[in-house]
């Protein structure tokens, strides 16, 4: 049996997104206001996480989210058009037997994004991704470690590009 | 196989392929094919578009098409077996000509082909991933997320960037793809 959704009501959920059920008892969890774009894909594959958007959080369209060992969103969170969070690992030691028939790899704890973070178009995340509070993510990188929080990173593999903490206060962001 | 039921007649899909009924998958207006393998299977917002060439669209058996990919055919797109390929990846073998700087883009046409994109058997491709026209890519070599492929990726090896490259050989890798 498919685990139900679990999507605030004030929430809003495109028509033309595809939001895949469990058949392993994994959720979806949507908090209040978030928001979820058109051609939006969520997967229950590679492990027995569960996705949870918090609130107020958006991820536009073209996006695709693979559970693996889970999946947390903040809150405030903005995600750009066309970011894969690609959680899951296939396994690859044996040249002898298909990639494909060889499972996953053991876990690196998911993906984590923490509240008041911007992800820019068409990036990738892969497990162990951790992105702390408060950092933004340029538009086509590849993250698959610890963003500090309050800064500007970028590229593949990505680099810090500044900082947003000037003199003690924190610059830009809504 | 044969087109089944519902399936224009440039198309030759197995009845044993699941093509999620979100995957966008338009016919050819010029009789190029698009041939699916047994058991191989795309998911939502997965387009198909026969443009920028002749070429067909051929995807081997058990080949994983994910969410968000798109496949032109332009001079023609070839998938061995077992073809894992992680979302939102392009694949796009033909290129707009842009020589004349008197004339828009638009009506120049488009360049001769290079071979197409061929992937052989049992490849891993990460997600969001191009490949352009004379992209060969050997069997069992894993490419990492964010690619941008264009040439030859030897067999059993682990290749990444921009424009892709050979890192190291798959065996003793415990890297991500």
């Amino acid at each position: 049996m498919a685990e139900a959704h679990l999507i605030d009501p004030t929430a809003s959920i495109s028509p033309l997104c595809d939001l895949e059920r469990s058949s392993r008892g994994s959720k979806l969890i949507v908090g209040p206001r978030a928001m979820i774009d058109a051609f939006v894909k969520i997967k229950f594959v590679g492990g027995l996480g569960d996705v949870v958007l918090g609130d107020d959080s958006h991820i536009n369209a073209g996006c695709v989210i693979y559970s693996g060992a889970g999946v947390r969103i903040g809150n405030g969170v903005r995600i750009a058009a066309n970011c894969t969070f690609a959680t899951p690992n296939h396994a690859f030691m044996d040249r002898d037997v298909p990639i494909r028939l060889q499972g996953f790899l053991p876990s690196r704890g998911g993906i984590v994004i923490e509240d008041d973070v911007w992800i820019g178009a068409n990036c990738v995340l892969l497990d162990g991704a951790l992105i702390r509070t408060g950092a933004v993510i340029a538009a086509g990188s590849v993250i698959r470690s610890e963003v500090p929080a309050w800064h500007v990173v970028g590229g593949n593999p990505w680099q810090i590009i500044k900082t947003r903490i000037s003199a003690g206060t924190v610059e830009g962001g809504t | 196989m044969s087109a089944g039921a519902g399936w224009p007649p440039s198309f030759a899909i197995d009845p044993t392929a699941q093509i999620s009924r979100l995957a966008d998958l338009e016919p050819s207006a010029r009789g190029t094919r698009l041939v699916v393998g047994a058991r191989s299977s795309i998911d939502a917002f997965v387009k198909i578009k026969f443009a920028g060439g002749n070429g067909d669209i051929v995807i081997g058996a058990d080949c994983r098409i994910n969410s968000g990919c798109v496949l032109y055919c332009g001079h023609g797109i070839s998938f061995g077996n077992e073809v894992l390929v992680a979302a939102g990846c392009v694949f796009v073998p033909a290129n707009h000509a842009i020589a004349d700087v008197g004339r828009s883009i638009r009506v120049q046409g488009h360049l001769p082909g290079k071979g197409g994109v061929v992937i052989e058997d049992d490849v891993w491709i990460g997600a969001n991933c191009v490949f352009l026209d004379g992209a060969i890519v050997r069997r069992g070599a894993v490419i990492n997320a964010g690619s941008v492929v264009s040439g030859e990726i030897a067999a059993f090896s682990v290749a990444g960037g921009n424009p892709a490259r050979v890192l190291k050989p798959r065996e003793g890798s415990t890297d991500h793809g």
